[in-house]
């Protein structure tokens, strides 16, 4: 018992069996997405990649500083042109401007620079002004400069082809992503590996528990709930109900149970009234019994001394008459009492037959002068095994006494309804009277207790007797009109052997 | 997919400080000061400060950076008088030249040992005036450098690219490497070498003065 005590609540077993279930195939998925990375990194990261990456860049520099040899050999070439260009400057500038325009090429662009200064194009090129390279990619142009001498300068440029500049930069790039690549080498093995499944592995575990919590509580609270009722009802409380807010099987369960409970209050409070009846009987019949014998001793003795008068005193023998007419009537009248008791004290003998309750009520409230009786019947309403003849005594008996509690009223008023709950069928019997105090109502369906003068009490003792034959219970409660409220309650499907008679008998 | 997005950019900058390596082999040979010119001087030799990954690096064209900084502790470790500084190590891919620089300048060398060997030795640096110290009171020097295997430029410039080579398929995957690449090298993280070191103890009274 401690050590269930000690045991993990399902809600943790739950959570527990979530995070075991999102961590196993996080844990395969770290060591599979390790190696496929790995391999991966492998491939992109060969070194042969690097080195071919290296050597294409080493050849697009060779390339790129041919052309830059090239450009100083023709810039040298034309230097020696301008030194055999004679003195006259206009004549010696148009000479060398022809041999630039024979050695370049048209998109190649030659600038002399003189020693005050002075800049002159002799041939425009495409480029707008010096050489320049982007700061982010191989060159655009090369340039040679040479000194002419006296001050003059010769810059050539020339513009790089396109293409190459483009082969050279995607080289270079890619090199430097591979390097960098290499660099973060292990950063990205780990982030590849653990990031995804860690994030996976997150949001699994994340959703995981919120639903295992939902779930659990979802679970553990009604269990929860029944267990507590469960303990309530082993401690004697047959009140209990717990809440039933769901539709599925833990529902049903929790209906299941509060059906159960009602059930075991309500055999249990039959049990003991049965015990109460069987007490009652006995004693009704032991009185009964007792009663009866000297009864007819005393009639006959009464009439004998009546007989036996010889007369002569006429004011004697009429008291005599009067005495003796007395003693016999009350004799009669005990015997009508005997013969109640007697009725009382033995079992009810039922003969049940699927039984029509709402036709029996329409027929009983035909019956009811001086009372407006309303009637309901639910529609859904089934034959109930019953007696109908004793069925028609409790019911009469009941509209009987609301007449008598509903005397003196404006608008004396007797509502019956007729339906079903559960496993039960329900007739509720409701007037417009005074009501019973909340004090009588367990006693009222006592014998020998009664508000009528006259009255043995037995009425309402009977009726209780009837219908716990039936199965059924009735109790009393005040109803909507402000009266007392009769619900018989019988069960829908045949009742076990006749605990009544088993108790009574 | 927003959350996937939102965890996936939580989590990478909470693991980002815990992805970078530190550098492994660099080591400080030798840290000595000596007085001149009525001034304090540092001089400091490292070892593999450019680890075969950074030059690598640098070879491919990308900048690199080294961050440093000299430090006189006094007692309690108060710092009387510090000097930092950083040096851009270049590879002019097209030029074929190697250049440093630094706060005077720049420093063509002729190759990545070259480079290495200037960056990895600290020669004479000035920290502060003798007068400022006590001639019997103990002092220390503290060195710290940083070698960063990419400029910041150089991680934009590598993470745009890489951003560009991932084609039409960003907008949907909502993840490239580019960013990816730009997180990790955010603040010249990844690959980054540092080297923190408690250097020698000296005595004003007893330090050697050069001429």
């Amino acid at each position: 018992m401690t050590g269930s005590r000690h045991a993990l609540s399902l809600r943790w077993r739950l959570i527990l069996l979530i995070v075991f279930v999102t961590g196993l195939p996080a844990a395969t998925g770290v060591m599979v997405a390790r190696h496929q990375t790995r391999n991966v990194l492998d491939v992109v990261l060969t070194p042969q990649l690097d080195h071919a990456l290296d050597a294409g860049v080493r050849q697009a520099r060779q390339g790129y500083q041919a052309a830059r040899s090239d450009l100083a050999a023709t810039a040298e070439t034309l230097a020696a042109s301008w030194q055999t260009g004679g003195d006259d400057s206009e004549a010696r500038r148009d000479r060398f401007a022809t041999a630039v325009s024979d050695r370049l090429d048209t998109t190649d662009r030659a600038e002399l620079q003189g020693p005050t200064g002075q800049r002159i194009i002799l041939q425009p090129g495409v480029a707008e002004g010096p050489a320049a390279r982007s700061p982010d990619g191989p060159p655009q142009f090369v340039v040679a400069s040479t000194d002419l001498g006296e001050g003059w300068r010769l810059e050539l440029t020339r513009s790089l082809d396109t293409a190459w500049r483009d082969d050279a930069a995607l080289l270079a790039d890619t090199l430097q992503m591979v390097r960098s690549l290499r660099l973060a080498r292990g950063w990205l093995e780990r982030s590849f590996t653990w990031l995804p499944i860690l994030v996976a592995f997150v949001l699994a575990l994340g959703g995981g528990l919120v639903a295992a919590t939902r779930l659990g509580s979802g679970i553990t609270e009604p269990v929860n709930r029944l267990v507590a009722g469960t303990e309530e009802v082993a401690a004697g409380r047959w009140h209990v109900q717990v809440p039933v807010e769901r539709h599925d099987e833990l529902g049903r369960l929790s209906e299941g149970f509060n059906t159960m409970v009602r059930t075991l209050d309500l055999q249990s409070r039959r049990l003991v009234d049965l015990q109460k009846m069987a007490g009652w009987r006995e004693m009704a019949r032991a009185l009964a019994h007792e009663v009866k014998n000297p009864l007819t001793p005393i009639q006959l003795t009464v009439e004998e001394i009546r007989a036996r008068y010889p007369g002569g005193d006429p004011e004697y023998e009429a008291l005599l008459q009067e005495c003796t007419r007395i003693v016999i009537e009350e004799v009669e009248s005990l015997r009508s009492v005997v013969a109640r008791f007697r009725e009382f004290s033995r079992p009810v003998e039922l003969a049940p037959i699927p039984t029509d309750l709402g036709q029996l009520v329409r027929d009983v409230a035909a019956l009811q002068r001086d009372l407006r009786v309303d009637v309901r019947v639910a529609r859904d309403l089934e034959p109930v095994p019953a007696d109908a003849d004793r069925l028609r005594q409790v019911l009469m008996n009941l509209a009987s006494n609301a007449r008598e509690a509903t005397h003196g009223v404006t608008e004396p008023q007797l509502d019956v309804v007729v339906e079903t709950v559960g496993t039960q069928a329900l007739i509720r019997m409701e007037d417009n009277g005074p009501g019973v105090p909340v004090d009588e109502r367990e006693r009222i369906f006592e014998p020998y207790r009664t508000g009528k003068t006259g009255g043995l009490g037995l009425g309402l003792a009977l009726v209780k007797g009837i219908v716990l034959a039936h199965g059924g219970t009735i109790v009393v409660d005040e109803g909507r009109l402000g009266g007392a409220r009769f619900t018989i309650s019988l069960p829908r499907r045949p009742a076990p052997p006749n605990e009544e008679q088993n108790h009574g008998g | 997919m927003r959350l996937a997005r939102i965890s996936i950019a939580l989590l990478l900058l909470v693991m980002a400080p815990v992805a970078i390596a530190g550098g492994a082999g660099a080591s400080v040979v030798s840290a000595e000061v000596h007085a001149r010119d009525a001034w304090l001087h540092a001089s400091v030799q490292f070892a593999d400060l450019l680890d075969l990954r950074t030059a690598s690096t640098i070879d491919s064209g990308l900048s690199g950076v080294c961050a440093f900084e000299v430090s006189v502790l006094g007692p309690g470790d108060t710092a009387l008088g510090r000097r930092t500084w950083t040096l851009r190590l270049e590879h002019d891919l097209w030029e074929d030249r190697y250049v440093i620089v630094g706060p005077d300048g720049e420093t063509e060398v002729s190759g990545l040992a070259a480079m290495d060997s200037v960056v990895s030795r600290i020669d004479g640096v000035r920290l502060l005036p003798m007068s400022r110290l006590e001639p019997d009171v103990e002092y220390h020097l503290t060195v710290v450098v940083e070698v960063l295997p990419l400029a910041v430029e150089d991680q934009d410039r590598l993470s745009r690219y890489i951003s560009r080579r991932g084609g039409g398929t960003r907008e949907e995957l909502d993840l490239d490497l580019g960013s990816i690449f730009g997180r990790l090298f955010q603040g010249g993280r990844s690959g980054r070498t540092s080297i923190s070191h408690h250097g020698p103890t000296f005595r004003p009274r007893t330090l050697e003065v050069r001429p």
